[in-house]
Order: structure tokens, then C-alpha cells, then sequence
């Protein structure tokens, strides 16, 4: 038997409409369309946190911690997240477990002078300013990252090439290199060589020098920002070898971009060039993905709610990154966004 | 009747009203069967309405003029019908069928032994110095006349004619019958009708139709119904209803195969209800929710809780949120739909939990929510979606503004109602 209902018209219409939209939305489907976050959208990359302030509280009695770089290295086969941090009580550095993000020892300022020279050399040891920390991490004083010429530490970006330990230091004028055989040994002398040769960057300052990486490729991937009256321009440039004189303009041009005056507001990783971009027509902002093979095409996009009291960092290796809640001094380990 | 025709008839009718009627109809092949059948045949065929063969059954116990008038008619009936393309054949009189019966039931003996049910009564008597002849026919299935013709004329061969143009008359008449398409037959038994709804009672008309005629309740599932002169696949309202469900409404459009109607499940009334959520953003979850009715099936109260995980690469490590909401919501259609729509507002506290630390807190407005429902029984089956506004706490996560960045919040969702 046929049964019709009694139903007007415009209902019939409203449950077909009904049926044919959930239709659509399971054809559309997709699991990052379920997994939205209604509060900041990194939220949903979340994989683990540490609670920095309440760890160097609790380490050195430090009211407030605010970290200024975070690396992830691997030292005995386990990943460790190292963070350099600002404190109440003076540079300080936490080594975190890369995975659960709990912290495996804190070193407090005596233990220093930390800043954020960072790097491993081929013996597994991590150098953080002025002390190195190996896999057992014990901490030794490194008189190689303080220039004695200068008397002064040695900060910016550092690594091993060949056999040689290197550091790049932005100065003034200059991209500064210091080269020494090992890492007890001062440097000697301290060399200092002007990337800043005619040509693209003639008559220009490199002030600052966003991050570097020595993680993927055979070679340096280098940011440099240089601003003038008025105006700025920021590069990410390519250095094939390091074997000096190395002008700037030997380097091959990557991309190019509008630099943030906030100094935490670019990264390098093996998958991309990471900025923050910040939208003044719809006051939106968001971390922009770039190609790192010459042509600077833009890849994707996460948005971002705020800046203000987050501050962000990447693992070269382009499988994590960390937001900072300035706010209640948490550190947290995301995976990133893009496919990997 | 256009001339040619009359008179090719006429010679027809004049041969064959001293030979036997054929058996079987014949066919309208003939070109000399003149222009009109050459335009109702392919018409009727063209339609598919030509299916139902006419049995032309001829009255017995006729001598005589009497006979040979007859014969006359019938010849002349079925060279009508076949000029209009209608089949037809004679029916071979059984001895059970009586002269005098009642003329329907004549032609559903006659199409019961025939197995058609077209059936045309075909008679001429004398009466004096007069003839007098009629034909009827019957749709034997419910004694619905198709069509016919009957008159008298004086018994000599002037009457010829006007036999002539009574077969003409009556088969036009069927064949505009056939062309409009037999009406359905009724109802050869009672309605039964199926429900889940125990003690239901069930009755034609109702609603919008007004009065009703109760039929009786359900018991054990079944009712059968008193017999309704129903004709089938014509539309019948009927309502069902019971003590402590919304009645509904319905129409059936009946078959005569012996099935049952499978009545609507009743929509019970409800004082409130308990319901289940999860959905978009929160798949790795649960929501709980009460929802006392203010006024029952039409506005309601809303107490709900919901935690869930943001588990995009797994639980392990994800954050943890627990939204507490409360508000209040009205129904926008009636109770007895199955479909209902729903709007509600209120205020929400969500509390996030990160990587085991002290939990961020957030507070919005949980704006306006809309609700589509499907009842069924007890159980309403339910789509959200929801539109918050974050006050932006400095104690939460979640920036001041709509939190709708990410695309709407949709929420799926089982409820019992008590």
C-alpha cells in the first residue's frame, strides 16, 4: 500500500534539501574538516607540553621564563628539545624529552653563560653558548664560543664543517665567521669577512640574522635581513660551501620576503621557508609556507589567532614546531601541518 | 454517422441478418469499413486502452423477428466496436445464467466464465407491432455501466436503421469509456492495517478532511478494518491516533492484493528528553545533555555537558576539553512532525585541558543553535549546528569574536524522550 502523508509541500522540500546537504557534507568529508578547532587552530597539533615556568620555579626559584631558542637534537639515540631561555634569575637551559616533552635535567644559570648559539657538533654534544652539553648531559665550559679578542661570548649561528667548528655572527656591518679546530681552543685569530660585497646587498647593513640550518641539504640555508632608511628587505639565500672569501652575492638567491619587526617571525625548515604573516585588510594572521627551490611559491597557510602572547619556533627537520603560551609560560610540541 | 459508413453497414447488416453471428469479432482491417474506424483505431491502440476485449453477449430465447433483429444488433454492435479498433468476441450462453437476473450480475457471470470483464448485454423483443432492443455495457469487476443505447421503432425494415445507429451509439459511448480509461475497481476485502502503536485507534477521515469514522484499534499489531467501498489507488484520508501521542494524519492510496498498510509510527508526547552528541571538532567525544521541557514539545531547557578530545594524531598527548552549556530552545514545527525544526541560545564555559596542565578557560555565547530532529517513537535523531561568540577571557584560549573561523559547529545526536 502506498501511504502519503499529510505534509506540506515546503517540508517535503526542506527534507529532501536536508538529505541531499548531509549527502554532500559525507561526499566532502574529510578528517581535517572533523578535527576543527574553535580556539586557536594550532590547538589541534598539539602532541605534548611542558610547563616552563613552573619547572624553573621550581629549578632556580625563577618567577617568569620566556625561552629564545628551541633546537631538537638527537644525543643517544633519544630526541631531546633544547631550550635556551630568559629567566627571572638569568639565561638558563631546560633539556626536554623530543617526544613527552618532559623535562630530563634543567640547568640553571651558574651552569652558563647560555645564549642562543646553539648547535651539535659530530660528537653528539650540544653547544649552548658558552657550555656544552653531552649526551650524558654533564655540562662543560666551551672556550671556543667566546671571542677573547673581543672579550665578548660569541652568539648567532654555529656548526661543524669538515672538521673545523664555524660560527656566522651578524655584526653591524659585517656577517661576521669565526673558525676554530676544536671547541677548547679559543678562536684564533677572529675572522671577520664582509658578506657584504657590491651588488645586491651594496652599501647595506646585514643587522640581523634570522636562523640558520645546517639539517637538510649539502650546504646553509642563510636569512638575512637588512634594513635601511625606511625600507627593509629580508633573503633567505643558499651557500653551497663555506669555503671563504665567501661573499653574500655567491650565494644563490632562494626567496625573498617582507621581514616582521618582530625577530621570532621567520624559520627555516627542510620543507619550507616558515613566516608570519600578518593581514592588515581582515587583521588575520598566519604562519605562510614557502618553497625553498628558488621560485618562492607560497604552499600553504595556517591560520593564527594570536601573536601577541604566543611565540613560535621550528625544528629544521620540518616535523615539529613549538608555540610558547606567553601568557601561562607552557611550552608545547605540534606536529606540523603540511603532508609530510 | 458519415455515409459511406451507414452504407457499408447497411449491406452488411442486410447480409448477415439472415446468416449466424460470427463468433469472434472481427477485425477493422477492412478499409471498406469506412474513414471513422481508420481514425479510432490507431488512436485507442496508440493509447495502450484497447486491452479489455468487449464480450458481446447476446440474449437468448429470441425467434423469429425477434432473433433476427437481434442478430442484427449484435452484428451491427460488433462491426461498430471493431471499426473503432475495440476487440471483441460472442459469449457462449452458459446455462447457469439466467434471462431475468439483474443486468450487472448477468455480466459478471458471463465475464466470470468468459474470464474478461468488458462485458455487453446486447437484447431485442418484440412487442407488438414493435421492436425493442438495448445495449448495455457493464465493466463486470463492480457493475459500473461503460455505455449503451436502447430504443424501439416500428418491426419492419426502417428499424434497420435505427439498430444501426444504436450499435454506432453504444460502442462510441464504450469507446470514450475505454479512451477516459476504466475506473479502478473497489475494494474486493477489507483494509488491514499494521502499527507498532498498541491500542491505536484508527479512523477515516480526520484532519483536514473534518468528521471521522472510527475503525477500530490496533491490537496485536493488526486491525482489519469493516469493509470500505473503496475504489483501488483512489486516495482515503484516515487518522491514527492514541491517548498520549500526537494523532497523525495520512493518506492511502489502497491496492486489492491483500497487503497491509503499515500505519506511521505515532509521535509520543514528551516532558523532556536525554540526548547524546558529537560532531565536528569534537569527534573524539562525547556531549551529554538534558533537556527539561518549559512547555512539553515546544520549549525546553538546556543542560549540557560534553568532553571530548581534539585527537587529530591520536589520544595520546591531545588536548582535552570539557564544555559546560546551558540555555534554552523552542520547536519550530508541530509535535506530530517527524521532522522538527528547532532554534535555541544560551551560554557555554568550555574548559581546555593541554598537555596535563592547568586547564585554559573560556567563556562564549552560545548565540543561536539551530536544530533538525527526526522523532521516531522515543527516539529523535538530531542535527546542530551552533554559532558561539568568545568573550575572550584572559583566562582562555579562544580569542574575542565568532567561533566560526573554522567553518560551523556541527553536532549529530541521539535523544530519548520520557
Amino acid at each position: 500500500m502506498e501511504i502519503l502523508k499529510r505534509r506540506p509541500a515546503a517540508f517535503r522540500r526542506l527534507r529532501i534539501l536536508a538529505l541531499a546537504a548531509l549527502a554532500l557534507a559525507g561526499a566532502t568529508c574529510k578528517v581535517d574538516w572533523l578535527y576543527v578547532s574553535y580556539g586557536p587552530e594550532w590547538l589541534t597539533q598539539v602532541r605534548a607540553g611542558f610547563d616552563l615556568d613552573d619547572a624553573m620555579e621550581d629549578a632556580i626559584g625563577a618567577a617568569w621564563a620566556e625561552p629564545r631558542r628551541v633546537e631538537r637534537y638527537v644525543q643517544n639515540g633519544q630526541e631531546r628539545v633544547f631550550v635556551f631561555a630568559e629567566t627571572e634569575r638569568g639565561p638558563a637551559l631546560a633539556v626536554l624529552d623530543g617526544e613527552t616533552m618532559e623535562a630530563l635535567k634543567i640547568f640553571p644559570p651558574a651552569t652558563g653563560p647560555f645564549n642562543d648559539l646553539m648547535f651539535q657538533d659530530a660528537s653528539g654534544q650540544v653547544v649552548v653558548g658558552q657550555v656544552g652539553i653531552d649526551s650524558s648531559l654533564n655540562a662543560y665550559n666551551v672556550a671556543f664560543t667566546y671571542s677573547l679578542a673581543e672579550m665578548r661570548p660569541l652568539y648567532g649561528f654555529g656548526f661543524q664543517y669538515g672538521t673545523d667548528y664555524w660560527i656566522l655572527q651578524p655584526d653591524p656591518d659585517f656577517l661576521r665567521y669565526y673558525k676554530s679546530l676544536d671547541l677548547i681552543t679559543a678562536p684564533s685569530p677572529a675572522t671577520a669577512v664582509d658578506y657584504s660585497t657590491p651588488g645586491t646587498f651594496d652599501n647595506a647593513k646585514v643587522p640581523d640574522l634570522e636562523y640558520l640550518s645546517t639539517a637538510f641539504g649539502e650546504g646553509y640555508y642563510v636569512a638575512t635581513v637588512l634594513w635601511s632608511s625606511g625600507s627593509a628587505n629580508a633573503q633567505v639565500r643558499f651557500f653551497p660551501g663555506l669555503a671563504p672569501p665567501n661573499p653574500l652575492d655567491s650565494a644563490s638567491f632562494m626567496l625573498s620576503y617582507w621581514p616582521s619587526r618582530d625577530d621570532s617571525a621567520a624559520w627555516l625548515t627542510r620543507d619550507g621557508f616558515i613566516r608570519l604573516d600578518y593581514d592588515y585588510d581582515d587583521d588575520s594572521k598566519a604562519l605562510v609556507r614557502q618553497a625553498l627551490d628558488g621560485s618562492g611559491a607560497e604552499l600553504d597557510t595556517f591560520r593564527i589567532e594570536d601573536t601577541e602572547d604566543q611565540r613560535f619556533f621550528f625544528d629544521p627537520d620540518g616535523r615539529h614546531w613549538y608555540v610558547f603560551d606567553r601568557w601561562y609560560g607552557r611550552l608545547y610540541l605540534l606536529e606540523t601541518w603540511w603532508p609530510k | 454517422m458519415k455515409p459511406s459508413r451507414i452504407g457499408a453497414a447497411t449491406a452488411v447488416l442486410l447480409c448477415l441478418a439472415f446468416a449466424p453471428p460470427p463468433l469472434l469479432a472481427q477485425d477493422s482491417g477492412d478499409p471498406g469499413a469506412g474513414e471513422g474506424s481508420g481514425e479510432a483505431g490507431p488512436a485507442l491502440r496508440a493509447a495502450g486502452k484497447l486491452d479489455e476485449t468487449v464480450l458481446v453477449a447476446a440474449a437468448t430465447a429470441r425467434e423469429g423477428d425477434a432473433g433476427s433483429f437481434l442478430s442484427s444488433l449484435s452484428t451491427a454492435f460488433v462491426a461498430e466496436l471493431s471499426a473503432r479498433g475495440i476487440a471483441s468476441r460472442n459469449a457462449e450462453s452458459p446455462a447457469s445464467i439466467e434471462a431475468d437476473q439483474h443486468e450487472p450480475t448477468r455480466a459478471a457471470e458471463f465475464a466470470r466464465e468468459a474470464a474478461c470483464f468488458v462485458v455487453a448485454l446486447v437484447d431485442a423483443r418484440m412487442e407488438g407491432t414493435r421492436v425493442a432492443w438495448r445495449i448495455a455495457v457493464y465493466d463486470a469487476r463492480d457493475g459500473a455501466m461503460l455505455g449503451g443505447d436502447a430504443w424501439s421503432a416500428y418491426a419492419g425494415l426502417s428499424a434497420l436503421k435505427l439498430i444501426e445507429d444504436s450499435a454506432a451509439s453504444g460502442a462510441a459511448e464504450l469507446a470514450r469509456a475505454l479512451e477516459a480509461g476504466l475506473p479502478p475497481p473497489r475494494l474486493s476485502a477489507p483494509l488491514r492495517f499494521s502499527s507498532v502503536d498498541e491500542g491505536a485507534l484508527v479512523s477515516l477521515g480526520g484532519g483536514s478532511a473534518g468528521a471521522s469514522l472510527p475503525l477500530g484499534v490496533i491490537e496485536d499489531g493488526l486491525l482489519v478494518a469493516p469493509y470500505l467501498p473503496l475504489r483501488v489507488g483512489e486516495r482515503a484520508d484516515f487518522t491514527v491516533e492514541r491517548e498520549g501521542s500526537y494523532p497523525v494524519n495520512f493518506t492511502v492510496r489502497p491496492r486489492d492484493d491483500g497487503s497491509t498498510v503499515a500505519l506511521p509510527r505515532l509521535v509520543p508526547r514528551s516532558e523532556g528528553s536525554f540526548v547524546l552528541s558529537t560532531g565536528r571538532g569534537r569527534m573524539s567525544g562525547l556531549g551529554f545533555e538534558y533537556r527539561p521541557a518549559l512547555v512539553p514539545d515546544f520549549a525546553f531547557l538546556r543542560l549540557d555537558t560534553a568532553l571530548f578530545a581534539l585527537a587529530r594524531y591520536g589520544l595520546k598527548g591531545a588536548p582535552w576539553i570539557w564544555e559546560l552549556r546551558a540555555g534554552a530552545g523552542l520547536y519550530l514545527t508541530p509535535p506530530g512532525w517527524s521532522f522538527r525544526l528547532g532554534a535555541a541560545t544560551g551560554l557555554a564555559s568550555m574548559f581546555t585541558f593541554v598537555a596535563d596542565g592547568k586547564p585554559y578557560v573560556d567563556l562564549a555565547l552560545d548565540t543561536f543553535s539551530l536544530l533538525l530532529e527526526y522523532h521516531r517513537g522515543r527516539y529523535a535523531f538530531g542535527l546542530e549546528t551552533r554559532i558561539p561568540y568568545s568573550l575572550g577571557l584572559a583566562s582562555g584560549l579562544i580569542q574575542q569574536g565568532w567561533m566560526d573561523e573554522g567553518g560551523p559547529l556541527i553536532l549529530g545526536s541521539v535523544a530519548w524522550k520520557y
